[in-house]
């Protein structure tokens, strides 16, 4: 029983640790990586991933929003309060 | 999330290594986004406007990630609906003011390119998107500086209602969000994009 007791302890320090910090790490590592020979390929997927992430967070806050009863974001999101 | 963890002093030690190991991560990577990779293996220098584009691209990505976090933690119960509404809608704002930079960014990039013509080199067509960015100068001031702010309203009251360690982790993320931006804000006055002399808001992280 301790060593389970053990094993849970230290899964649960891990995942404290660990899940919310890793996403965010992997997904700046991508962007990260786009960086080949190519300038104008390079600007081009570097801007794509920006707007990419951004359309994503703006998505997924509006779906927050609506599912937990408030009012979704206004058209220009800048002027949320 | 620390059921089972008696010793709350050992896990705010085990954090600030967690935290400290993340950073030292995102450090390293920062530092790869200062290269193109070559065929074969083989690394070059990426130009100032890449790195510009690669700090914006990061930093959008973060934010997208934490907002990720808010989420999840809203859904186990570790953060009251009430704050992560105010935390979210944050979110949303960096994104929105992200996209501002993005396109000017993207813009000046494509006007550069036309600028300097198809036999530049890299560095040439880079110089040439900074010489067309500062059209964009106060666009791009602004949109960091509202970033800036949204980070700064976070650390220092949205994110009080989250319990200690909970707060100390995103508030380590934010941290990494605002290096990001600070390092747009600081190539772009390298380049003389915009003025060396609008004063950076401080952010506490630990606040």
């Amino acid at each position: 029983v301790g060593v389970v007791l053990t094993i849970y302890k230290v899964a649960n320090l891990i995942g404290a640790l660990i899940l919310p910090d890793i996403e965010t790490a992997l997904k700046i590592k991508a962007a990260f990586h786009n960086l080949g020979p190519d300038y104008k390929a390079n600007i081009h997927s570097l801007a794509d991933a920006a707007l990419a992430a951004d359309d994503d967070t703006i998505a997924k806050v509006n779906a927050w929003l609506t599912a937990n009863g408030y009012d979704p974001l206004p058209a220009d999101p800048l002027k949320a309060v | 999330m620390f059921r089972g963890i008696d010793d709350e002093s050992k896990l705010f030690r085990a954090a600030r290594v967690g935290m400290a190991i993340f950073a030292c991560g995102l450090a390293l990577l920062m530092y790869d986004c200062g290269v193109r990779h070559l065929p074969g293996g083989a690394t070059a220098p990426a130009t100032r406007f890449e790195q510009i584009m690669a700090y914006n691209a990061a930093l959008a990505q973060a934010n997208d990630g934490f907002a990720d976090n808010v989420i999840a933690l809203e859904a186990s119960g570790v953060i009251a609906k009430g704050s992560a509404k105010s935390i979210l809608v944050e979110q949303a704002r960096i994104a929105a003011a992200d996209k501002k930079i993005t396109a000017d960014l993207q813009a000046a990039a494509n006007c550069g390119l036309a600028a300097a013509g198809p036999s530049a080199t890299p560095a040439q067509v880079s110089d040439a998107s900074a010489l067309c960015a500062k059209s964009y100068a106060a666009e791009l001031q602004n949109a960091v500086t509202l970033i800036t702010d949204a980070i700064a309203s976070l650390n220092n009251g949205l994110l009080l209602p989250v319990a200690e360690q909970n707060r100390f982790k995103l508030a380590a993320l934010l941290a990494g969000i605002q290096n990001l931006s600070q390092q747009i804000l600081g190539t772009l006055r390298e380049y003389s994009i915009v003025s060396r002399a609008v004063p950076v808001q401080e952010v506490q992280p630990w606040a």
